[in-house]
């Protein structure tokens, strides 16, 4: 073969296959573009950093949605700065309606609870505490602002509480603060010839659930519910667990009274369990009361010779 | 469409590709370059002080960087005090102010002779630093420092309590402030 046959080889190989060796052309410069474009992109790296303030302190796994966390943040600046700003109506107005009724039921119990937490303006940090379902809880830190003290002359210290989050049937965001959760009717009773115990309903804040109880005496003689002479008077059973109740006001009905009690128990609303019964384990129907400050031996006596001792137990969830 | 026109618009196809590789290929060679200018630096002493170029400083500045990249969180904020106090030890005090955040310089330094003053006063010369606590509220951290005096300090003695406080806004650019000693 000499140098004119092998010419013309190549040439008829080129004229036969030029569409081919055009696209391999293009896709191999395409490819070297892009190889090029990439040696001059340096990402960045990513540096450790464990703030998450929209990922649940509880359970690291949760997170609340993109489309309610610049929302809730909003939320929070908004109230924030009217607060810092003395704008505690405003303030007050940004509270849901629950949270009003039966955290503030006055716009000075607002006030007394923010004298509490923030009166002087303060730097605020947020952290996604528990997420419930449909409700989002925060945990807000507030400061003076010691980035711009360094802690001269003072010590490390902040205030917090719990703001819940919920969507409302509108599709808007309301907030609950100074760790309010909810209100709950709850409007379950038991009873018998002597005595009926009503649950009227049950406020839920992050670390304690009140329950509003209205106590009938049905008889002529008094009843002793509670005054701490016997132990466990008054608990809460839970799935795993009973619990007593908080200190409280003695429970005695005289002849034929109605009394409404509060009652509160320790029970944190993201700890996965459920309550119950109320138990009210040692109720008494006595001639009469022997009073606060009576002896003992006279509280002994009164009990043996009780006109009825029993328990009764009322359910606390439908 | 003709068999002459797909032709040509191919070999468009082609050529614009080979100027776009030859677009990339210049940047890739001129960062290349600027890298290599950068990584020249002087240092130079003259009566018995070191001074360095700008170079110097920016290397200096990203290999500092690079480190943080890969510390922890902790390790960070450690480090951001321990170079803060190297600044001031290496009297380098115009740095070392310019780390402060704004609020803190006008409540306690409002211009750098006064810090500098301050810094003369009551940082060692030549620091040890031990690092006790650490707490985080939200983006900023607090630390507690004990910053002993090497030379000065009495053997026994302890050394002096501070709060270190700091906002990370990007790897190596922090707002820092600290606990002031007041008279």
């Amino acid at each position: 073969m000499n140098f004119v046959d092998l010419r013309l080889k190549i040439k008829h190989f080129f004229r036969k296959n030029k569409k081919i060796i055009f696209v391999i052309v293009i896709v191999w410069l395409f490819i070297f573009f892009i190889n090029q474009v990439l040696k001059l992109y340096t990402p960045e790296p990513e540096i450790e950093d464990t703030y998450e303030p929209h990922v649940s302190v509880i359970d690291s796994s949760q997170k609340v949605p993109e489309k309610y966390q610049t929302n809730i943040e909003d939320l929070i600046e908004e109230y924030v700065s009217y607060c810092n700003n003395n704008d505690f109506d405003k303030a007050y107005n940004m509270l849901s309606k629950d949270c009003k009724e039966y955290a503030y039921p006055t716009y000075e119990d607002f006030i007394d609870h923010l004298k509490i937490v923030m009166y002087t303006p303060k730097k605020y940090s947020i952290q996604n505490y528990s997420n419930l379902d449909d409700m989002y809880i925060y945990s807000i830190s507030y400061t003076d602002d010691f980035l711009a003290t360094g802690l001269t002359n003072t010590e490390y210290s902040y205030t917090e509480e719990k703001m819940a989050f919920k969507e409302n049937e509108d599709g808007q965001l309301e907030m609950s603060v100074g760790n309010f959760i909810k209100h709950e009717n709850i409007n379950l009773s038991t009873e018998n010839e002597y005595l009926k115990i009503d649950v009227k309903d049950r406020i839920v804040n992050y670390a304690t659930e009140e329950y509003t109880f209205r106590f009938t005496n049905r008889t002529n003689y008094d009843i002793v519910i509670s005054d701490y002479v016997e132990e466990n008077e008054i608990t809460l059973s839970l799935s795993n667990e009973v619990r007593g109740a908080e200190q409280h006001e003695d429970i005695v009905l005289g002849s034929n009274e109605t009394k409404d009690v509060k009652i509160v128990f320790s029970k944190y609303v993201d700890d996965n369990d459920s309550s119950n019964f109320i138990n009210f384990n040692n109720i008494r129907v006595l001639e009469d009361y022997y009073g606060e400050f009576s002896e003992n031996t006279v509280i002994e006596d009164k009990i043996i010779n009780a006109i009825a001792k029993f328990s009764m137990n009322v359910a606390v969830n439908r | 469409m003709k068999k002459n026109e797909k032709s040509k618009i191919l070999l468009a196809i082609i050529i614009l590709l080979i100027l776009l590789i030859i677009l990339v290929s210049v940047q890739g060679l001129l960062k290349e370059k600027e890298q290599e200018e950068l990584n020249t630096y002087n240092i130079v002493i003259s009566n018995g002080i070191i001074e360095t170029d700008a170079n110097y400083e920016e290397i200096a500045k990203n290999t500092l960087t690079e480190e943080l990249q890969g510390m922890s969180e902790r390790d960070r904020m450690e480090t951001y005090i321990s170079n803060f106090i190297n600044l001031v030890e290496n009297k380098k005090y115009e740095e070392a102010y310019n780390l402060l955040y704004d609020d803190f310089k006008t409540n306690y330094f409002p211009t750098a002779g006064q810090f500098q003053s301050y810094a003369e006063k009551y940082f060692p010369s030549m620091a040890s630093l031990e690092f006790t606590n650490i707490e985080r509220n939200g983006d900023v951290y607090v630390l507690w420092v004990t910053i002993t005096d090497l030379i000065n300090g009495k053997k026994d003695e302890a050394g002096t309590e501070y709060n270190f406080v700091i906002r990370e806004n990007n790897v190596n650019d922090i707002d820092l402030s600290f606990s002031v000693i007041e008279e």
